[in-house]
């Protein structure tokens, strides 16, 4: 019984100490961020290819997926909205389910799932391999060269992808809902431009801000955790990616909790 | 390699932000951002139900927005409201501001401008709000609607408590009624003893035989009897006549109790004991009705009707 | 020529040289490696795009230049996994000779090029880039002497 309580305890401390060092990292990187200094033109290169890998290499896969998504989310509210009867609220639902929450969910799951892991493995393998070893015996600090870049890469791709998302269902939605329910052009803009705000568009950037950010910390983190054995490297994407997952569940949630704060404010 | 990239990059960068600056761009564009707006003051007497950035409506359209509320020296509450300048020709000197809180949902700010002839409102002129409360104004209507509602019902209570009342009028008059078709009832039977039983025949016939002025006694005795109970002022038309009204006057109470039954209506339980009281009156009247035919049947009240001795 | 009879004592000594002498180290170890996901002319460029404030471009011309003088432009896009042991040798002594004033350190150059039966290459090696560096260092194990037939270069 003692021991069981221990070991409660002991997992709830570990899960404290954990969360309060990845906040302290995320803050160590943030300080960063804002350092001038820490930008020369090896780091401007990292970012550049990090972005590309990032952003620009899954760009035709993206719009392939922001299309057909798009397609189907539409048609389905619209054919909900009908059967209940409730079609004056599309405009309503498109702004603020798919551009505000669907859009960045969309996109931060799917820069996780090809770039966080990636990120995760890479930093892993650095690890194992020593290269991490190298960067420090060159002076080279590891924060400005492989984590401030691929952070930032994080956060401007998820930003950017999300806007490219949304603007892109809105597209398809213009069509689609002409095809679907012989909505006007006017009609459908008219809908959206009366349930669009400003207030939460910059709270939807700033949400993807704060995803991309931590779902490029968060692997980097558990990256750094490997060991020197090859076999720690799988161990580390996992517990990386879960957590990933974890942290963009806690950023939703708190996310809905500001939005309603702030409306509630306003 | 990498100039190759840098390019990619920037190109993608440069593209995803101006797709972004115009979509925010049209938006801001098509919500009247870019429009020069002009300001007017109105003032309320609460600042309930008003929030800044809320929108003004006209004729179901959003035309401006509150830009601020401040509370005055007075204790008035000061809104002060935006307009762009397409939509100012809406804003009239004679134009009513309304707050509209309905029952259901959130309250609507909107202005209401009939004469599209009048001057334009001025920014420095400050316009009254007035607050339209649905709650408010249907409690008020309802309001005297259950006063008559509470008044009819101690009215009928009264009526109804004074009809079970054995002390009340009409108890005595069914009491009195009662005694008075026990009284015709005696009598009656005084009359069938007179003239059905044999040995009061007989008596008859003896003392028609032995005595004349006895038997012309009796006669005028009877022709008396008979004007007393038979007669213009007899005392059976007086109780067929105090019935007759009794009947009628009940008449005008079920028609009155129709009348509140209509405008009550709405109030089931009172509904429920009117009904009950009308069916009361109705058997009640029913069976006067009941005893006068009875009396009529058993008591041949008329005038040229005569008691033949034999 | 450092050689030291048991791998703690090297170590430990390699460890007190890299401490001292952090700001021109440039070491050539496989305990410092090629930075796998850059090619053999970005890991060469890094350190003067890093500490030198170079661009890409100015960094990449010089250690194009480098690799040059060492008959090695054609190894110039590959990455480390691809590369022969001794063209990974030279692109670690490229690497570090990048760092200015450089003190250079190889560490064990055997367990590099494992099939070196002398230091001859090594040698031939360094000479062509010594205007490049200031002193060079070679840490190994005793037991490894006699490969070391020419001693030190650049003295220590």
């Amino acid at each position: 019984m003692t021991t069981a309580i221990e070991q409660i305890g002991r997992s709830g401390l570990h899960a404290v100490r954990a969360s309060l060092d990845t906040l302290a990292f995320a803050f160590k990187i943030l300080a960063r961020m804002f350092d001038v200094r820490a930008y020369n033109s090896a780091v401007r290169m990292v970012l550049i290819n990090q972005i590309y890998f990032t952003s620009v290499q899954i760009l035709p896969l993206f719009l392939a997926v922001a299309v057909i998504f798009g397609a189907i989310v539409i048609g389905i509210i619209g054919q909900y909205l009908i059967h209940l009867g409730l079609f004056d609220y599309f405009g309503q639902l498109l702004m603020g389910f798919v551009v505000t929450e669907f859009a960045p969910f969309i996109t931060v799951l799917l820069i996780a799932l090809r770039s966080g892991s990636a990120v995760n493995a890479e930093i892993a393998v650095m690890k194992v391999n020593k290269e991490l070893n190298t960067l420090h015996v060159f002076r080279i600090d590891e924060i400005n060269y492989l984590f401030l870049p691929r952070i930032l890469s994080g956060i401007l791709s998820i930003v950017l992808l999300s806007s490219l998302f949304s603007i892109i269902v809105l597209a398809s939605g213009l069509i689609f809902s002409s095809l679907l329910f012989d909505m006007s052009m006017n009609d459908y803009v008219t809908a959206l431009l009366a349930s669009a705000k400003f207030s939460d568009l910059i709270v939807m950037l700033i949400k993807c801000a704060i995803m991309g950010f931590f779902i490029v910390m968060i692997p980097i983190r558990y990256g750094m955790r490997a060991t020197d054995e090859l076999t720690s490297i799988p161990v580390s994407v996992l517990h990386g990616m879960v957590n990933v997952f974890i942290a963009i569940m806690i950023i939703e949630v708190v996310s809905l909790i500001v939005v309603s704060s702030i409306s509630k404010f306003i | 390699m990498a100039l190759k990239t840098e390019w990619k990059v920037g190109l993608f960068i440069v593209l995803t932000v101006l797709l972004i600056l115009a979509g925010l761009g049209y938006m801001a564009y098509k919500k009247g951002f870019f429009q020069p707006e002009n300001a007017y003051n109105l003032s309320s007497r609460t600042g309930d139900g008003l929030s800044v950035g809320m929108p003004l409506f006209f004729s179901g359209f959003k035309i401006g927005k509150i830009v601020e509320l401040e509370l005055s020296d007075k204790g008035m509450v000061m809104i002060k409201i935006s307009v762009p300048t397409q939509h100012a020709k809406w804003m009239r000197s004679d134009s009513k501001f309304v707050l509209e809180k309905p029952l259901i949902g959130s309250p609507k700010f909107m202005v209401i401008t009939t004469n599209l002839k009048s001057s334009l409102l001025s920014a420095n002129s400050v316009a009254v709000l007035t607050e339209v409360n649905d709650i408010n104004d249907a409690i008020q209507k309802i309001q005297p609607i259950l006063e008559q509602v509470a008044m009819i019902t101690d009215n009928i209570e009264r009526l109804t408590g004074s009809l079970a009342d054995p002390e009340g009028d009409m108890s005595k008059i069914l009491n009195h009624t009662q005694k008075l078709t026990g009284s015709l009832s005696s009598k009656k039977s005084i009359l069938e003893m007179a003239v059905g039983d044999e040995k009061s025949v007989q008596a008859i016939h003896a003392s028609l035989r032995n005595a004349q002025n006895i038997t012309d006694q009796v006669g005028q005795l009877l022709k008396k009897t008979d004007e007393e109970l038979y007669g213009k002022n007899g005392i059976i038309p007086l109780v067929i006549k105090i019935l007759r009204e009794l009947v009628t006057n009940l008449g005008k109470i079920g028609k009155t109790l129709d009348n509140v039954e209509k405008i009550s209506s709405d109030t089931a339980e009172s509904t429920k004991d009117l009904k009950l009281f009308r069916s009361e009156v109705d058997s009640t009247v029913n069976s006067l009705n009941r005893l006068i035919n009875e009396l009529d049947k058993k008591i041949p009240f008329k005038s040229e009707q005569k008691i033949k001795l034999p | 020529m450092r050689l030291y009879s048991s791998e703690e004592l090297l170590n430990r000594e390699l460890c007190d040289i890299m401490a001292q002498e952090k700001h021109r180290l440039g070491l050539v170890s496989l305990d410092a490696p090629l930075i796998s996901n850059l090619s053999v002319l970005s890991n060469i460029a890094l350190i003067k795009q890093y500490h030198g404030g170079l661009t890409v471009p100015e960094a990449e011309d010089i250690a194009e230049m480098r690799l040059k003088k060492l008959h090695l432009e054609d190894i110039a896009a590959k990455r480390n996994s691809v590369l022969l042991e001794v063209q990974r040798f030279c692109a670690m002594i490229l690497r570090a000779v990048m760092v200015e004033d450089a003190m250079v350190v190889i560490d064990r150059p055997f367990k590099i090029m494992p099939d070196l039966d002398d230091t001859h290459f090594i040698r031939e090696v360094l000479t062509s880039v010594d205007d490049l560096f200031r002193e060079c260092h070679i840490f190994d194990y005793l037991w490894n002497e006699e490969r070391y037939t020419g001693g030190m270069i650049h003295g220590a």
